[in-house]
């Protein structure tokens, strides 16, 4: 039994958990006002708490942290808002096509709107060229908005190449770092970055909570109309109890975190390396995240291979379009070049801290024999693949946003 | 990214569950009468089935299926479904009675995840064309 899809979400920390309760049960009020009673002064002392230890984390000020509801809202007040806001300069995004669909939707609605959207292509490994964005930037240019780390493949891009490139411009940079944020050490003083997306939820704090860090002196419009909460750019309740169980997810945050992580993820691969046979990974060998891998096991379809994990109580994740109500593959897997008969075969194993080299055991052990049962009768040989009558080509190359 | 322990497992019935973790009739026949592959390249199940007929009975049956649970618990299902019967008791085994008979699929599997009644047809089509002496079709590789 594992839970190895912490990519996906975490398990709440019981330190955040403990944080929180008292938020939930004495100090319930709005933290609306300073000088007002003291319920709302201790709910704001808990806020602007997490306010400050999520800013430390990222080496910047509190003032620049901003509340939302998650990885989603803040993609979409990053982008938004920074367009909206930066349009009488230009109406040119330039974004990649291995983004969330936080960001992807947002930016086919500004397109909808009359802003200009590139999407850049990635790599097999999923990183994009720094030249071709360079080439892609124009004069009317406002807002690159390019992941830290992807989700689905681990795959870091170069942001401080990419910091670097639109500083100098005056564009703005967005990244959205939800999956890396604790995990890849950023720091706002040393890398020009205009706007960054976290949230709580894959660091072992709670669901519905997210920030976004704005520079100080960036222009953005608020996307939704209120109060002034959040320095008028999230009006609204912040969730109190909610944030303090971020910042205290930031604080238990263990420095060597990242490298036990690592250490897990090369347990993994190298077991799997040595009883598995047509497998290969996906996403970037060494500029990935320390805790995700993302395979293709050959001949097999990820969904019949995740029920079987299922049942026998193991969770991981699939970019399979067998799994997906829509029956769409995973876009990401599309973006790295693999064509559907391959990307069936993917499987996303995602680590916490709450893995150990024993499940990773297990876990090898109930795969083996379930890749060998579904291979067993597969029609599908080694080195075979589909050869489908109609030219599938052009549906993988495609890279318009009404594909994504 | 489509994730374990999802509602997806739970939308399969027991029956699908129970064909997926014991499937029937899986794999091939050397020197078949007749074989029937169909693959769907939007969700990118593929199977191929193959028969063997003594006297205008099916003697055997069996199926290789690269696929979902749905797609692997249909295949079995059908074999199930045929083994025995005449070809022309076959012939009329549709993608409908195989998912009553496994009381149902989810809807957005109905389609591209239930081939194999498909495939039992093309097998029985290419046993009679090579009755009738003609070369066979759909045994390529593929």
């Amino acid at each position: 039994m594992a839970y190895l899809d912490n990519a996906n979400s975490t398990r709440v920390d019981d330190r955040v958990i403990e944080a929180m309760l008292p938020y939930l049960r004495e100090h319930y009020g709005t933290a609306g006002m300073e000088l007002g009673h003291s319920r709302d002064v201790t709910a704001m002392r808990g806020l602007e708490n997490a306010r400050k230890i999520l800013a430390q984390s990222i080496n910047t000020e509190p003032l620049t942290i901003v509340f939302t509801s998650g990885q989603t809202e803040s993609n979409n007040l990053a982008i938004r808002g920074a367009a909206l806001a930066n349009s009488d300069k230009g109406k040119h995004v330039i974004t990649c096509a291995t983004e969330v669909m936080s960001v992807l939707q947002t930016c086919k609605a500004l397109e909808k709107e009359g802003f200009d959207v590139d999407v850049l292509d990635v790599d097999q490994y999923g990183l994009v060229d720094i030249a071709q964005l360079t080439k892609r930037i124009r004069s009317d240019t406002i807002l690159v908005s390019i992941q830290h780390a992807n989700g689905e493949i681990g795959t870091v891009q170069p942001i401080e190449e990419i910091a670097k490139i639109t500083s100098q411009r005056g564009i703005l940079f967005h990244t959205d770092a939800t999956q890396s944020y604790l995990k890849i050490p950023i720091d706002t003083k040393t890398t020009p970055l205009d706007m960054i997306t976290f949230d709580a939820h894959h660091i072992h704090g709670p669901k519905g909570i997210g920030a976004l860090y704005i520079r100080k002196g960036t222009r953005l419009q608020r996307i939704m109309e209120g109060g002034d909460e959040e320095r008028r750019l999230r009006p609204g309740v912040p969730d109190i109890p909610a944030a303090v169980g971020f910042g205290k997810a930031v604080e238990v945050w263990g420095g060597n975190e990242p490298a036990q992580l690592l250490a897990l993820r090369k347990y993994l691969e190298q077991k799997l390396a040595g009883q598995l046979t047509e497998l290969r990974s996906t996403g970037h060998p060494v500029k990935r995240l320390p805790n995700l891998y993302s395979m293709i096991v050959e001949q097999i379809e990820g969904e019949s291979m995740l029920v079987q994990l299922d049942m026998e109580g193991f969770a991981v994740s699939t970019g399979s379009a067998c799994s997906s109500k829509t029956l769409q593959g995973s876009h990401v897997l599309k973006a790295i070049g693999l064509p559907p008969e391959i990307s069936h075969g993917s499987v996303r194993v995602s680590l916490s801290r709450f893995n150990t080299k024993q499940e990773i055991d297990a876990f090898v052990q109930a795969l083996v024999p379930t890749v060998e049962r579904l291979r067993e009768f597969s029609p599908l040989r080694r080195g075979e693949y589909f050869a489908y009558e109609s030219n599938s080509e052009d549906e993988h190359q495609d890279e318009k946003l009404d594909e994504v | 990214m489509n994730r374990g322990s999802s509602e997806e497992f739970h939308t399969y019935t027991d029956k699908v569950i129970e064909q997926f973790r014991k499937p029937q009739n899986m794999g091939r026949i050397e020197n078949p009468d007749g074989v029937g592959t169909v693959g769907n390249p939007v969700c990118g199940d593929m199977l191929r089935l193959f028969i063997k007929v003594k006297n205008g009975i099916i003697e055997d049956i069996k199926v290789e299926t690269f696929g979902c649970v749905a797609a692997i618990a249909t295949s079995s299902m059908t074999t199930q479904m045929a083994m025995g019967k005449t070809i022309e008791e076959a012939k009329t085994i549709t993608r409908k009675m195989v998912a009553d008979a496994l009381d149902g699929l989810p809807p957005h599997k109905m389609h591209c995840s239930n081939l194999a009644a498909e495939a039992l047809q093309k097998a029985i089509e290419d046993y009679e064309r090579r009755a009738k002496g003609d070369k066979p079709a759909n045994a390529q590789e593929p």
